[in-house]
């Protein structure tokens, strides 16, 4: 909430700030609306399954509204969003998950994998989702934020509330991992 | 001094893993000072493009905007929350006031719990702890209140809720084991188990809005069972079907 300095005094402007308060929820909402779609993969990615990413989806876009005069307009909200979302599937939904679930080992369904793409780049496609959806929670939720949400790593460091170096050899450690079906699509020609 | 220089066949080189940990360390340190060597080491990502594929499709977009809540209905969450328990509270009072001035034996057990339970908020339990041995012997005690064995482990293991209490209540027909527990955010939630009189009849899981709180109920056997308390929807139904499968 602004405030208003006045020979040293800080005057608060309620009517100013209820102004400005809509204005920052309308932002906030407006950048909830355009980033749904990577919430939603980041929120799948770190559940592993649709049921809890929208659920997960959901509250986080209710916690960002409810805490939208905390957001930095100035800079792109999506991380913030991302920060939201994790630190509600670690303290309140993931337990209950694990739980219910025994365990998190996801079973792929295929279901983001692109309808549209080819046969082989399909068959390829699953492979990767396949071997994604395996790695370990910190890992997948990483690969995503970095490789499919083009986040940087700095990014993607803040957003998981990890240090640079975690990130880089988590990042190591997924690499390791889709060795193979990074080799194989070299070996497909299918880079370009 | 001067950051070192990489070559885009030594970035590659470290995506592959092929530096040695001492020229990883150095490396990462330049890149956590190089905004441009970071962009040029995303670039060379190779994982970058399959993972992009591999995560081409999310819900449709009506799907997920659906998950948005509207503005008539969030208008702001704060203010909904205040209005919210200012509503609450005033039903769970209006309900109470009714309830004092009623008869008791007018009011079923469910509503006499719901009553009971709508004065309670987070402050009510917070600073309840006992130990296991405690926890024991209250269940013991509420065992031999109605008539039927307890335990902790009965009610140990639902998703989101710990274990506060047990304690006997009694109303003017019956008496009632309440199991109190908090949720994930601290929130008062019980179970109750209420013996009945013989006559019941066995109902089915039902849920339903008593006094102001969400609730959870059946009868089986001579015995009536009820969740109460201001949780998410998902977590009563969850707590509910549990110990359904028990109960």
């Amino acid at each position: 909430m602004p405030c208003y300095a006045y020979k040293g005094i800080q005057l608060r402007a309620p009517i100013y700030s209820m102004v400005d308060q809509k204005k920052i929820d309308r932002s906030v909402r407006s950048e909830l609306e355009n980033g749904l779609k990577p919430l939603w993969r980041f929120a799948y990615a770190l559940s592993g399954r649709a049921d809890l990413a929208d659920d997960l989806v959901q509250s986080t876009c209710l916690r960002a509204l409810d805490k939208a005069n905390q957001a930095d307009l100035s800079r792109a909200l999506l991380p913030w969003f991302m920060t939201i979302c994790r630190s509600i599937w670690l303290n309140e939904t993931r337990a209950q998950a694990i739980r219910r679930a025994q365990s998190l080992d996801t079973t792929p369904d295929f279901e983001l994998i692109s309808k549209e793409a080819g046969v082989e780049t399909n068959i390829l496609s699953r492979q990767v989702y396949t071997m994604l959806m395996a790695l370990p929670e910190a890992q997948r939720s990483l690969a995503v934020l970095v490789f499919v949400e083009g986040f940087s790593y700095t990014e993607a460091a803040q957003a998981l509330d990890v240090p640079l170096g975690t990130v880089m050899s988590r990042l190591h450690a997924v690499r390791n991992k889709m060795k193979v079906a990074v080799d194989g699509r070299q070996k497909d020609g299918m880079t370009g | 001094m001067t950051a070192p220089s990489y070559s885009d066949q030594q970035l590659k080189s470290y995506l592959d893993g092929s530096f040695s940990e001492e020229e990883a360390l150095v490396f990462e340190d330049a890149l956590s000072r190089s905004p441009e060597l970071e962009q040029r080491l995303l670039a060379l990502e190779p994982l970058s493009p399959l993972a992009c594929e591999a995560f081409a499709a999310v819900p449709s977009d009506e799907r997920l905007r659906g998950l948005l809540p509207s503005e008539a209905t969030q208008k702001s969450p704060r203010r909904v929350a205040q209005l919210s328990l200012v509503a609450c509270l005033a039903g769970a009072i209006g309900f109470a006031l009714a309830v004092f001035m009623a008869p008791s034996n007018d009011l079923g057990w469910r509503e006499q719990i719901a009553v009971y339970q709508a004065l309670y908020v987070p402050g009510t339990i917070a600073s309840i702890e006992h130990s296991e041995s405690d926890l024991d012997l209250q269940f013991v005690r509420g065992s031999n209140a109605l008539g039927r064995e307890v335990r902790p482990d009965m009610v140990l293991g639902l998703d989101g809720f710990e274990l506060r209490r047990a304690q006997v209540l009694q109303s003017a027909q019956q008496k009632i084991v309440q199991i109190v527990f908090a949720g994930p955010e601290g929130e008062p939630f019980a179970f109750c188990i209420v013996a009945l009189d013989g006559t019941a009849q066995s109902t089915d899981l039902e849920f339903e809005q008593l006094a102001g709180v969400p609730t959870a109920h059946w009868v089986e056997g001579d015995y009536g069972y009820m969740l109460v308390g201001r949780v998410a929807p998902h977590l009563m139904r969850n707590a509910a079907q549990t110990l359904r499968a028990t109960f």
